[in-house]
């Protein structure tokens, strides 16, 4: 009778250290995908910043007005084109 | 009572709970056992919703023009909150109203949700903190939304389920939502969810992801000169399309109007009488029906002609003008006289094999079908109407598309704005092809048709949109606009379609401008935003145009024939260079002009020689710049600091001849 109680409490233990041990993993593996959340929010983020500060909007009117330039007109545009089989 | 008795009786009690609890077990265990089951389900798992992400949008280079990500909302239970200051102070940090840390910190209330949401990485410290939740929420980031918020759309909140409220985030929610999945959570002894290493029972199918037709440089581009326009000419609004003619792809689409902040898309939605901007249609009709010859001419009165009792005028007017030069100088009283040699069921069935009076059918909600009247509903002046461009009513898009039916080659195509779809599997589900809707016109009925476009913007009323060293065709329009419910009003329509380059066109370029106030013609309030356009999109790498197709479009112009840029006195310029093929099988010449710094712009003969300058020690980008501020070219021979110059520094070397420049790796 001692041997199954012994049995039955020892099988018991195991099961509830095994459950604590998953929930423990789980909430892990959870902290994990919110931190790559996180991080793909962030980077999500910083690809905006960095795609709005870039863009002809913003970046315009500064070298315009800062460095002096223009959009050049269609003679100040040189297109080169390469010859076939050339490197 | 003996003690017997009372023993037996204890026994009795006993066995009789035991037997009580045996068949309440048996009753329990076989009889009740789905109802009690289903009982300890909903104490221990709870049911989950995990939502798909929603598909992102691309322009057609792949550049994201909108995406999700996932931020977090942020809720605080006011009366749970140990403490107050350690509160005040991480909102505070975080950017939330002054207002909304009062309210996060008034104890009379139990739940206050806080407004906006956050980045996950913002809001570590405060969710750290006792009495305040954390819920994840998707939300849109859309790229450049001034530009393309009209094609885009957005997406609205409803009850807690986010779909498109308008745009193309509308027109594709159902590819783009996905569908959601399901996952089964544990309880712990309070009910609350416990976390689970196991994958979702349901895996949520993310969305599709859309690429576009629209070229995000392009639309920036349009975008900006079209407000640069409307505040020149102190317009109400106005509308850029820029169409590919070969497959119908919609590179740009942009709209502005003043004050207004709606997110509808006009291009498509609000039709407008087009003016002049008909004429070349009905010159290749009446081409096509061999009505007419390009040199045919037509008696045009001086620019004054009475018809059904109606005074037509012209700009320019002239005694008399051939078919080319009625489109060259839009000379109504020549269009209407030319006209007047097709039916009144002709004339219809020209515009209406245009595309004029039906909807594309592009992919985007509530597209306009226009105005276009059957014969039997006409007045007497309407057949003249219609070959002024008058009494019909067009989209910006459709107007554009029955260009780009001349551009091709006599085709009219359906416009397209989705590129392709693909699945969350990364399989193509939708791609965009090249759909003829009708053959208009035959190919030389149409190249006629773009020599006398050609002709407008050489010689005719659109030379302010020429440009220098490429070809331009297009029609200039000038429309008196339609007040709603008071007729004509004293305001106009100014419009420009182009195509670039004339002879093989890569873009068809509408240019609508609204009330123009400063100028109120086609040719100096749209023609030169086009000219603008196409300026900045020559300019740029990434506008859609196939560069190797304009180098050969390039026309041989001398620099000196040039318009003069304003810093004009700070450079001179080459004659025309042709680099010659090196054999009968290469490519065509790469022809260019070469701007040349200039030094001795006073002098006129060769410049003199001069001294390379030292530049050992500068980085390599400073030494460059240093030996072409001495007008030298430069062959760089490595990385790093400059390490030296062949020939020396100090050496005496001609104008534009080729330093080399050694650097240290």
């Amino acid at each position: 009778m001692a041997l199954v109680l012994v049995s039955f409490v020892l099988v018991a233990a195991s099961v509830i250290w095994r459950r604590t041990a998953g929930v423990e993993q789980a909430a892990e593996l959870r902290a994990l995908r919110l931190r790559r959340a996180q991080l793909e929010a962030r980077k999500a983020q910083l690809e905006s910043d960095i795609r709005r500060i870039s863009s002809r909007g913003v970046l315009l009117p500064i070298v315009e007005r800062r460095l002096d330039m223009h959009v050049p007109n269609d003679t100040q545009v040189v297109i080169l084109t390469r010859a076939p089989g050339a490197r | 009572m003996p003690r017997l008795t009372r023993i037996a009786l204890v026994h009795g009690a006993l066995a009789l709970f035991a037997l009580a609890l045996v068949v309440r077990a048996g009753q329990v265990q076989l009889f009740q056992r789905a109802q009690w089951a289903a009982r300890a389900e909903r104490q221990h798992f709870a049911s989950s919703t995990v939502p798909a992400p929603r598909g992102s949008i691309y322009d057609v280079r792949g550049a994201p023009l909108a995406m999700s990500r996932e931020m977090t909302r942020l809720s605080v239970a006011p009366r749970e909150v140990a403490s107050p200051k350690a509160l005040e102070k991480a909102l505070s940090r975080l950017g939330v109203p002054r207002s909304g840390v009062a309210r996060a910190t008034d104890t009379h209330r139990a739940w206050v949700p806080l407004p906006g949401s956050y980045l996950p990485s913002d809001v570590q410290d405060v969710v750290s903190l006792r009495g305040v939740y954390a819920e994840p929420v998707e939300e849109r980031v859309y790229t450049e939304r001034a530009a393309t918020r009209r094609v885009v759309g957005w997406v609205d909140d409803r009850d807690g389920e986010r779909r498109g409220g308008g745009g193309l985030e509308l027109a594709l929610d159902s590819l783009l939502s996905g569908i959601d999945g399901r996952t089964t959570l544990a309880r712990d002894s309070r009910g609350r969810k416990l976390d689970q290493a196991e994958d979702a029972e349901v895996e949520p199918v993310a969305g599709a992801s859309v690429t576009l037709t629209i070229n995000q440089e392009l639309q920036e581009i349009s975008q900006r000169a079209l407000a640069q326009a409307i505040e020149r000419t102190r317009a109400d609004g106005g509308d850029i399309v820029i169409i590919d003619p070969h497959d119908g792809g919609i590179r740009a689409m942009a709209s502005e109007r003043v004050g207004d902040r709606s997110f509808g898309s006009p291009v498509i939605s609000e039709p407008f009488e087009p003016g002049s901007t008909v004429k070349p249609l009905f010159a290749s009709a009446l081409l096509q029906r061999n009505l007419a010859r390009p040199t045919d001419t037509v008696k045009t009165e001086n620019g004054v002609y009475t018809v059904e009792g109606r005074t037509i005028r012209d700009e320019h007017p002239a005694p008399e003008l051939s078919l080319a030069d009625v489109i060259k100088y839009s000379s109504n009283v020549g269009m209407v006289k030319f006209v007047s040699r097709m039916s009144a069921r002709d004339e219809f069935e020209t515009l209406r094999d245009f595309g004029f009076g039906m909807p594309t059918g592009i992919a985007l909600p509530g597209e306009a079908a226009g105005v276009l009247r059957e014969p039997a509903r006409w007045s007497r002046q309407s057949a003249a109407s219609l070959a002024m461009g008058y009494e019909v009513s067009v989209t910006p898009l459709q107007l554009a598309i029955a260009y780009a039916a001349v551009a091709n080659g006599g085709e009219l195509l359906q416009p397209g704005l989705v590129q392709e779809i693909r699945g969350s599997d990364g399989k193509v589900v939708y791609e965009h092809e090249r759909r003829v809707v009708r053959r208009v016109m035959t190919p030389e009925v149409a190249e006629k048709v773009r020599k006398m476009l050609m002709g407008v913007v050489k010689e005719g009323t659109a030379k302010s949109a020429a440009l220098v060293n490429y070809t331009l065709g297009g029609k200039t329009g000038t429309a008196r606009r339609v007040d709603p419910g008071h007729g004509y009003s004293g305001t106009y329509t100014a419009s420009f379609v182009g195509l670039f380059p004339a002879e093989n066109p890569e873009y068809v370029i509408l240019v609508k401008v609204d009330g123009p106030r400063e100028t109120i013609y086609g040719a100096t309030a749209a023609a030169p935003v086009l000219k603008i356009v196409l300026e900045a999109a020559i300019a740029s790498r990434d506008a859609a145009l196939d560069r190797s197709s304009l180098a050969s479009h390039a026309a041989l112009v001398s620099m000196r024939d040039a318009p003069r840029p304003e810093y004009a006195d700070t450079v001179e310029y080459a004659e025309p260079v042709v680099a010659p093929a090196r054999s009968a099988g290469d490519a065509p010449p790469v022809r260019f002009d070469l701007p040349v710094a200039a030094h001795d712009s006073a002098g006129s003969g060769p410049a003199a020689p001069r001294a390379v300058p030292d530049v050992r020690g500068l980085p390599v980008r400073l030494a460059v710049r240093e030996l072409h501020r001495a007008g030298f070219h430069v062959r760089l021979s490595g990385l790093g600091m400059a390490s030296g110059t062949s020939p020396e520094a100090g050496v005496q070397a001609a104008p534009g001849s080729v330093v080399r420049l050694v650097s240290s790796r």
